[in-house]
């Protein structure tokens, strides 16, 4: 039986959600340390939240919000490493820019989604790093497909064939197939 | 069968009927001392990651149990669960649950995880003691929940929801988090007050117990010493690494001394069933994994040892 809130249970709700918003959105958490109080009462008119928010620690709440794309980052880096590699002393600037421009995606499969969105973002800017077979095996990894063949041109007179074969136990076999 | 191989048997049996008598002489000795909760060793195990995969099919002797991670079996890997399930105990844990959003349970992934667990048939499953997203943002990891009597009452009711949907006891993880958030309850009472009314149990991560305690300066026993301790059903651990004077839980380290030390004091105000060892990445190779495992189930007999001489 589905219980009825309270005022306090949506206070709560609103502690949550602002609090999302504030580890979530650097500007809004830039704003809201330079000027608590006044971005405080932008957010809300419930005195207990804005209570609540000025009790925060702003140098826990950088902490907590910088731990967070840490741990994003590590999951991208883990998921495309060979063009994470490639990138090398910029893959971390270039995915904070990448990061910061894009929402986290939901759903148990937001790493490799952002692993993707990412690698679909270095495409976009013609990023020469980008391991194309690698981003084929995300983009494969977010289908139920059994089987998917992909073409390897990569600017070279013979083409790569790239064959990707999801087992009965979901793991994934990638064959790479070249011509000399 | 021949001669040789009977001899070899009855050895065999004589061995079992060796540690059984052994057994039921602590049984009575605890029981004469009036002291009828005998400190047990519990299963050692670890968290299934594709990494160890193949050398988890071989059945190591060193992992007893195995605690899978639901989402990853949210779409794929149902031939490998039913594998495991048929050949380990098995735990499952939610990672994305988001117990302590206010509002009802997001009915795709409560359905998900649902029927991981329909077909992995675990002893218990488990979330943490945290929120990962709100209405409007999701933030994709742990976050902290501030330990008030209205976020208490909506981890109660969620926690209630989800043993109802899965019919298996269900234990609530400590989180590590870098921003502490004040309340009406310390963290400890919280956690007591959590199981009590929810009817569930702990599952005590020592190493963002530990972590917790460096990052936010206080003293991790005085904070088991709040503690029910009988709320303690599992732990965790992995090691943890450290820069500039920050505690990390990155999941890719070995056991630290100071663990090792944690879980000889948790084991000795409780008995708990498991230990999981969480390690995500910079998997060693197995004969070391098989050192900390073993070293984990020797620090718990150690304990057990020592209780029952002062028991004795």
């Amino acid at each position: 039986m589905a219980e009825v809130a309270s005022d306090d249970d949506e206070y709560y709700g609103e502690e949550v959600s602002l609090l999302s918003l504030l580890l979530g959105d650097v500007e809004l958490r830039r704003r809201f340390i330079g000027n608590s109080q006044q971005v405080a009462r932008e957010l809300t008119d419930d005195p207990a939240t804005i209570e609540f928010l000025m009790k925060l620690d702003h140098l826990q709440l950088e902490k907590q919000a910088e731990s967070l794309v840490s741990k994003r980052q590590h999951e991208v880096a883990a998921l495309m490493p060979v063009t994470w590699q490639q990138l090398g002393g910029t893959a971390v600037s270039r995915f904070r820019n990448f990061a910061a421009e894009s929402s986290w995606p939901q759903g148990h499969t937001r790493h490799i989604s952002d692993a993707e969105a990412f690698s679909s973002w270095l495409f976009e800017r013609q990023v020469r790093e980008l391991e194309i077979a690698e981003w084929n095996r995300l983009r494969f990894r977010l289908t139920d497909r059994r089987l998917a063949i992909r073409i390897l041109s990569n600017g070279q007179i013979l083409p790569r064939l790239q064959i990707l074969l999801r087992q009965k136990d979901g793991r994934i076999r990638d064959y790479m197939y070249g011509w000399e | 069968m021949a001669a040789e191989d009977v001899v070899v048997v009855e050895e065999e049996v004589e061995d079992v009927v060796v540690e059984v008598v052994e057994v039921v002489e602590d049984v009575v000795a605890a029981v004469d001392d009036d002291q009828p909760e005998l400190i047990e060793v519990p299963l050692i195990g670890l968290g299934y990651r594709q990494m160890l995969a193949d050398w988890i099919s071989t059945c190591p002797p060193e992992v007893h149990c195995l605690e899978i991670t639901a989402e990853h079996f949210f779409d794929h890997g149902q031939v490998r669960l039913e594998w495991l399930s048929q050949n380990f105990p098995l735990y499952v844990h939610g990672l994305g649950l988001s117990l302590g959003t206010p509002g009802p349970l997001d009915a795709k992934t409560l359905d998900q995880f649902a029927r991981v667990v329909a077909m992995a048939n675990p002893e218990w499953i488990s979330e943490h003691v945290a929120f990962t997203r709100s209405a409007e943002v999701d933030l994709g990891h742990l976050n902290p929940i501030a330990p008030t009597e209205h976020s208490l009452q909506i981890l109660v009711d969620h926690a209630r929801e989800l043993m109802d949907r899965c019919q298996k006891p269900l234990i609530l993880e400590n989180v590590t988090s870098f921003l502490r958030l004040s309340g009406d309850l310390s963290e400890p009472k919280f956690l007591n007050r959590l199981c009590e009314q929810a009817g569930c149990g702990l599952l005590l991560d020592v190493t963002n117990l530990l972590i917790n305690a460096r990052n936010h300066k206080f003293d991790e026993l005085a904070w088991l010493q709040e503690l029910e301790p009988h709320h303690i059903r599992q732990l965790h651990v992995v090691g943890y690494s450290q820069r500039h004077g920050v505690w990390h839980d990155n999941h890719g380290a070995a056991i630290q001394d100071d663990l090792f030390k944690l879980i000889s004091e948790v084991a000795r105000i409780t008995s708990v069933n498991a230990i999981i060892v969480e390690r995500d990445m910079n998997f060693p190779p197995t004969d070391e994994l098989r050192r900390e495992l073993t070293r984990l189930e020797e620090v718990c007999a150690a304990v057990r040892q020592r209780s029952g001489q002062h028991n004795g």
